[in-house]
């Protein structure tokens, strides 16, 4: 500390020296002042001599050569009688506080404290010591002293004024935060302006004298004050003057005096609630609890209170632990990439793992009952080529793996009333890394075991398939229709016929699909031969004579079935078959389903289908479908069975580009492309009579088609505007019909009529 | 001497009728092509009625937290995947690999609303695993309040395949808002206000992506990451951890909705009113034209001093 500005405290204070004065300010530079000269002797001072801290540590520099050097930490309060502090000592004292010290260099050292309790508001009725009574924790003065020896050669003086911390309970997410105390003082003397001098009018100024205060005690500035203002507002009813005009009484105020502007207004210690911000955190995961009754996607427990898992698929993977949700079907294939034999579930199952109790969700139990079946072939499952487990012998030879599970559960209001579960195992080979492919899948199914899935209820559901049916004459002479499915290719792997499955045509989506026919030059030279084949192949995708009208036909009523009416070729034969060609091939075969809105239930359209056609369309024809579409809306709505004949066309082989080995070779082949294909088509209810030229130009009246439209013309009123709901609309509009009206009635027209009316 | 206009005022000239009389019809016809003509005109050469407009906005944009994140470890199909669902990661099994993910939400310009989202995630990996592809998804709470409150949940989905191997992919990207119908003008709109993820579902269906991106885009109103440039560092993964950074703006939005009553009539009336300015201008020259002359016959009255009545 430079010399100067010592000396110049030091004048100061001694000129306050004889002042009247208990602030611990004045106590500080009243003490620093004697032991600034002691400490200069020394070479020791502190820095800051003097600070005050309201939080819960403190940090002073203790400069000068500090070895040998201990310090002193003892609490000290002003006499009563002097407003002086004790001298230093260096008699040990306990504290609640820790003192540290960190060198910090050679000639300084960092003497930090630290409050050794914790700030928490004792709640109400707590016995524990380690807490604060009195929302004003901390009120203490406290002397540091360096000492040598015994003696004190040093000292510095710190003021704590610390309050409680109010921390928030759970972690600031609860929006009650009580604030303790709003009233604030500003200062114990707002008034006090300047230091060490008196402030006229100031009556809470210490630095004035007696004298001084007589002066103007009567005439005492009453400051602002945090909240408790001493004279009340004169709005209050309480400070009815004299001077109150009469009326005073029925607007003033009437309210604690506590409850004014100022309230708060100084306060320092306002909480703020902080804002409950999404983070990282664990979200609350609460485990669904066993239920008596299965809802639709509620998971479905076992007799001991477990999850009822089937294998599924998550990310792309399959798990075992998946849990089943009631009345969620789902199908999923897992592929494993297989080194050695599997040991573990799920490829390993032993049927009395899997016969398992279900709760039923109707209080008891159901047995999962399984029926094994040996997987007939491999194809399916393995997707590598040397897959056929009986070819090759060895330890290698994995049995029994089970390749499919698949679950049918039959359902009944909340309950599940049987448990079916088909488990295909069969006997692979592990040779090179086989990538086997598993399924498993579940099915609710509603009503008895033995009846079969339908595809709708009445009308067809848009993705079941389409019930197909034959007629079937039992010995008691009734006819029962055993039903079936219509089919289209669905090739695997390399295309082929050969290989071809099939898959069901699904209720209102169109399809084409297809498979490939190797036809070599021989086959081409006996076209009979070839024709019957393709077409058995073809009729093989279907066998049924009937289709249902809706999705839950009746097996015996005949009612409920169409007759499936085939457009095949009868000109086939007429055609002339050349070397290398032939004509009239069934090549493709499409299908064509009618259907209509019959009906609706719950505002939800029913469709039914009304007819079936299937087309054997020849190869390579073109022109079949602009020739053939009158005919067939013509017949269609008569009758239901269209007979129809095509211009014959041909399978040839082409050899005038560079591929030309199947024609120099009778047994080379070449492929030929059998399709095909379904069509849905909708039958309008009431289509009307065609539109004329004039009406499909004239698009005044039509909005859809034209932007200025004279229905639009008043916008905002007609239920083409979806701004606002039409009555908002109407009521608005209406105000604005009632203001041009009261215009109108004002202005000019008005008068007119008036004047005409009154010359009557 | 010459002489100069000294004043001037309007004289007015009174014509009467009685009611049954040419006069009274051609006053009908004059009234109604005046006023009714120019609504004619002003509807019928396009744009009277505003049927949409568009507003802007920057939108009050929080990351919920939630994330899920697939990284394909080899070309064979194995992956990694984490996410903050604990149904979730306990279905992942051996395929979970939690990273360490840093998050920052941002307000740049310090108005009150968030302007960008930087998340680091770094995905440890073994020696032989090689990040070929990232699936990332986040989500958001999105609110806008000018016209109508909106309040929804919505996600940033992005994904990144490359058949070489990464260290390192870089995404910067916006948040854009996608509408497939425009907005009402108020009111709150608040039907996408549940978790896109339902976070408790125990089932493996509810964390299956086709399900939630399919069910997503069903919505009128999403959000899209849009990211024209991602960048694809290629290279082993460095000290063993594939490196995302990605930063997500969250920019103004031009937002479109269905103006009110109110806005609709007044655009119209500007409309009607400049045209029957025009009309109301021709129709008064022709009265004048047809009264002076006498077209109709009425009677004039005589010009006398204009008297307060």
């Amino acid at each position: 500390m430079p010399p100067l500005s010592l000396l110049m405290r030091l004048i100061n204070v001694n000129q306050m020296a004889n002042a009247f004065d208990v602030s611990l300010a004045s106590i500080f530079h009243h003490f620093t002042s004697i032991f600034i000269f002691v400490s200069l002797a020394h070479g020791i001072v502190f820095q800051p001599t003097y600070l005050s801290t309201t939080g819960p540590s403190a940090t002073a520099l203790l400069l000068g050569n500090t070895t040998n050097i201990y310090l002193n930490l003892r609490t000290v309060s002003p006499s009563n009688r002097t407003g002086s502090v004790d001298y230093p000592s260096c008699a040990p004292e306990k504290t609640q506080w820790v003192l540290t010290k960190i060198p910090v260099g050679k000639t300084a050292t960092s003497v930090h404290l630290r409050l050794n309790r914790s700030l928490r508001l004792c709640s109400e009725n707590e016995t524990d010591t380690d807490c604060c009574p009195k929302p004003l924790c901390v009120l203490e003065t406290l002397q540091l002293s360096a000492c040598v020896g015994d003696a004190p050669t040093t000292s510095a003086l710190i003021q704590a004024k610390i309050y409680t911390q109010l921390l928030p309970v759970n972690d600031g997410s609860d929006n009650k935060t009580t604030i303790p105390n709003l009233y604030e003082t500003f200062g114990s003397c707002p008034c006090d302006l300047t230091f060490q001098a008196c402030d006229v009018r100031c009556c809470c100024d210490k630095d004035c004298s007696v004298e001084e205060l007589r002066l103007f005690a009567f005439q005492c500035l009453s400051g602002p004050f945090g909240g408790q203002v001493s004279p009340a507002a004169d709005y209050q009813c309480s400070a009815q003057s004299e001077n109150s005009p009469d009326w005073f009484p029925f607007l003033c105020v009437t309210s604690p005096p506590e409850n004014n502007p100022f309230l708060g207004f100084f306060y320092q210690g306002d909480t703020i609630t902080p804002k409950s911000a999404p983070s990282f955190q664990r979200p609350v995961s609460s485990d669904l609890l066993p239920v008596n009754m299965y809802v639709q996607g509620s998971p479905m427990y076992t007799s001991n209170n477990q999850y009822f898992t089937i294998p599924q698929i998550v990310l792309g993977k399959c798990v075992n632990g998946a849990q089943v949700a009631f009345l969620k079907n789902f199908k999923v294939r897992c592929a494993t990439l297989l080194h050695s034999c599997p040991t573990g579930f799920p490829l390993q199952t032993a049927p009395n793992d899997l016969r398992i109790k279900l709760k039923n969700g109707q209080g008891g139990d159901v047995m999962v009952d399984v029926i094994d079946e040996v997987a007939p072939e491999l194809s399916e499952f393995i997707s590598s080529k040397t897959s056929n487990a009986v070819q090759i012998d060895g330890d290698r030879l994995c049995e029994n793996v089970t390749l499919s599970l698949d679950y049918k559960l039959y359902w009944d209001e909340n309950g599940i009333t049987s448990v079916i579960l088909t488990r295909t195992v069969g006997t692979i080979s592990i040779f090179n890394n086989v990538v086997l492919t598993t399924r498993y899948s579940a099915a609710f199914l509603n009503g008895q075991v033995t009846s079969e899935p339908n595809s709708g209820n009445p009308g067809y559901q848009v993705g079941r398939p389409v019930i197909a049916g034959n007629e079937n004459n039992d010995i008691a002479n009734t006819t029962i229709i055993q039903r079936n499915s219509i089919n289209l290719w669905k090739p695997v792997s390399d295309g082929m016929c050969s290989s071809a499955d099939k898959d069901p045509v699904l209720f209102g989506f169109n399809k084409t699909s297809g498979c490939l026919l190797p036809v070599s030059l021989q086959n081409l030279t006996q076209c009979n031969l070839l024709r019957e084949s393709v077409r058995s192949m073809q009729e093989a995708l279907l066998d049924a004579t009937l289709v249902a009208k809706n999705g839950r036909p009746d097996a015996q009523s005949m009612t409920d079935w169409a007759d499936i009416s085939f457009m095949a070729s009868n000109s086939s034969t007429d055609a002339e078959d050349t070397a290398g060609s032939c004509n009239g091939i069934p090549s493709h075969q499409h299908i064509q389903i009618w259907s209509r809105i019959t009906g609706f239930v719950n505002a939800v359209p029913q469709r039914d289908i009304i007819a079936l056609h299937i087309r054997w369309k020849p190869a390579f024809h073109r022109s079949l479908r602009s020739v053939v579409a009158p005919v067939l809306i013509g017949q269609f709505q008569e009758c239901c069975v269209v007979i129809f004949s095509y211009s014959p066309s041909a399978w040839t082989l082409d050899c005038r580009g560079s591929d030309i080995a199947p024609c120099e070779y009778p047994l080379k082949t070449h492929l030929f492309p059998v399709t095909s294909s379904v069509t849905f088509m909708d039958v309008p209810v009431d289509t009307g009579p065609p539109k004329t030229r004039f009406q499909i130009t004239f698009t005044e009246y039509d909005c859809d088609r034209n932007d200025v439209c004279w229905p639009e013309l008043g916008f905002p009123l007609t239920r083409y505007y979806t701004g606002e709901p039409f009555s908002q609309s109407l009521a608005k509009g209406l105000i604005l019909v009632f203001l041009f009206i009261i215009a109108s009635v004002l202005g000019t027209p008005w008068r007119q009529i008036r004047q005409a009316w009154n010359s009557f | 001497m010459a002489f100069y206009e000294a004043y001037s005022h309007p004289a007015l000239l009174r014509y009467q009728t009685s009611v049954c009389t040419k006069a009274t019809l051609f006053l009908l016809v004059v009234l109604c092509l005046t006023y009714i003509s120019p609504l004619l005109v002003a509807y019928r050469s396009q744009g009277f009625w505003i049927k949409r407009a568009t507003y802007e906005e920057q939108p009050v944009v929080r990351f919920q937290y939630q994330t899920l994140l697939v990284a394909a470890t080899s070309i064979r199909g194995d992956f990694v995947a984490w996410s903050t669902f604990p149904h979730l990661n306990n279905m992942l099994a051996s395929n979970l690999r939690i990273p360490s993910v840093s998050v920052r939400e941002e307000d740049q310009n310090q108005d009150g609303k968030l302007d960008f989202l930087i998340l680091n995630l770094q995905l440890p990996l073994q020696p032989e695993e090689q990040v070929y592809s990232v699936q990332l998804l986040l989500t958001f709470s999105y609110q806008l309040f000018r016209m109508s409150t909106v309040v929804m949940q919505s996600l940033a989905y992005l994904q990144h395949s490359s058949p070489v191997p990464g260290a390192k992919l870089f995404i910067s990207g916006d948040l854009k808002l996608q509408q497939k119908t425009p907005l009402p003008h108020r009111g709150v709109y608040d039907i996408y206000n549940m978790s896109v993820i339902d976070g408790s579902s125990p089932f493996a269906s509810a964390y299956d992506l086709e399900n939630i991106i399919g069910r997503y885009r069903e919505r009128n109103l999403t959000t899209v990451l849009s990211c024209p440039e991602p960048v694809w560092i290629i290279g082993p993964a460095a000290g063993s951890a594939f490196e995302l950074n990605v930063k997500i703006r969250y920019p103004v939005e031009v937002i479109s909705y269905r103006p009110g009553f109110w806005e609709t009539i007044k655009f119209a009336w500007v409309q009607y009113v400049s045209v029957l300015i025009i009309f109301l201008w021709v129709f008064e020259r022709v009265k004048r034209f047809v009264f002076q002359n006498q077209i109709v016959s009425t009677i004039p009255l005589p010009m006398t001093k204009p008297h307060q009545s």
